[in-house]
């Protein structure tokens, strides 16, 4: 039996709907989306329902996320960045459920799909830009020019500067995107052989349970990764250099 | 009138504060190595990852910028050189700024020295 490794990050509509032209049927990502966001949204207020005192282990579990987001937040941008917590906390929690509920057998990984991450890398350098234009005003211009440099040099470093500005959103995407598209390929070709395998199949079966729980980790760390990443470039908008 | 009461209720704060301490100490407790800070060998390859996608995405970008200008223009194969040489040297800038906050050996940038990581914390920061 062979296994299409890649079938699995297929887009397939499940309600079609178009409009004028366009397609924009509800797919299987989009189902993931939804999935995320209510799955998100359920647990935290399920988990913070009670408001005790003495957390018991699901509002312990909801209050580590939040100090995790909040301590990282202080970390790497201070304060000034305290009034942007909804917003890189539903990044983390958006992009920590596409991770986590990718990895749950049959599932469907929206995380892998480089539209995705790129329009949420996207949102987060737009953001970053009107937040820089709106603190420093037109100085926030001065990023595309280090202060003390020649203005001759302004030809070279200008387009250098404004070019790894926008790659940014590039990297960011292309990062998220490659970690779970390879991780989701190495399971279902390590699966692929346990069937093939017949006796010995327990040998690749032993190998996709390490790999299952590397994934995980992977997946977290690729949602912090993403988070802290946005962290950084909140603080690069808000002080200057 | 007040203020002999505030003082006593911050000393009794402070006595309670360094009694919780105590206690979780003892308990083995303690959260100061608790804090979610990647460390050691897990964060230095993070960070060799996470260097090693912002130099590739630049370069590629660029030389498929370059490549698309070349196409629409007609102008091959400046737009692919150029393209080529701004992505990498933005990458390159890009690496440089990463490592310069993660690592001493490059040494802190001149009169921020405590702005940017602390020695050998190993951690990505793009402080400029």
């Amino acid at each position: 039996m062979a296994i299409n490794a890649l079938e699995q990050f297929e887009v397939r509509p499940i309600v079609p709907i178009h409009v004028g032209g366009i397609d924009i049927s509800f797919s299987n990502s989009a189902l993931y989306m939804v999935a995320a966001v209510v799955v998100s949204t359920v647990f935290l207020s399920a988990a913070m329902s009670k408001r005790a005192l003495i957390p018991g282990r699901l509002q312990s579990l909801a209050e580590m996320l939040y100090e995790f987001v909040a301590g990282m937040l202080k970390e790497n941008v201070g304060d000034a960045g305290r009034k942007y917590f909804p917003m890189i906390f539903s990044i983390f929690m958006f992009v920590l459920c596409g991770n986590v509920l990718g990895q749950t057998p049959y599932s469907f990984t929206y995380t892998s799909h480089i539209i995705v991450n790129g329009a949420m890398a996207l949102g987060v350098i737009a953001m970053v830009t009107v937040v820089g234009f709106a603190k420093h005003g037109i100085g926030f211009l001065n990023t595309f020019l280090p202060s003390g440099a020649p203005p001759l040099t302004a030809v070279i470093i200008v387009p250098i500067e404004v070019f790894s500005y926008f790659a940014r959103a590039f990297s960011l995407s292309v990062r998220l995107t490659a970690n779970m598209l390879v991780g989701h390929i190495m399971l279902a070709v390590v699966a692929s052989f346990i069937a093939a395998l017949g006796v010995f199949g327990f040998i690749p079966f032993a190998g996709i349970v390490g790999l299952g729980v590397l994934e995980l980790g992977i997946a977290c760390l690729q949602a912090y990764i993403f988070t802290v990443l946005s962290c950084i470039y909140l603080h690069d908008a808000l002080h200057l250099h | 009138m007040t203020e002999p009461k505030d003082q006593d209720l911050s000393h009794k704060l402070a006595e309670l504060g360094s009694r919780v301490r105590e206690a979780r100490a003892e308990a083995g407790l303690s959260q100061d190595g608790q804090a979610p800070k990647p460390g050691g060998m897990h964060s230095l390859l993070g960070l060799g990852l996470r260097v090693t996608t912002d130099l590739v995405v630049s370069v590629g970008l660029g030389g498929a910028l370059g490549w698309a200008a070349d196409d629409h223009w007609g102008s091959s194969p400046w737009g692919l050189m150029i393209g080529l040489g701004v992505g990498f040297a933005s990458g390159v800038l890009t690496v440089y700024r990463v490592v310069r906050g993660a690592d001493t050996v490059l040494g802190p940038p001149p009169g921020k020295r405590t702005a940017a990581g602390k020695p050998g914390d190993g951690r990505a920061r793009e402080d400029e």
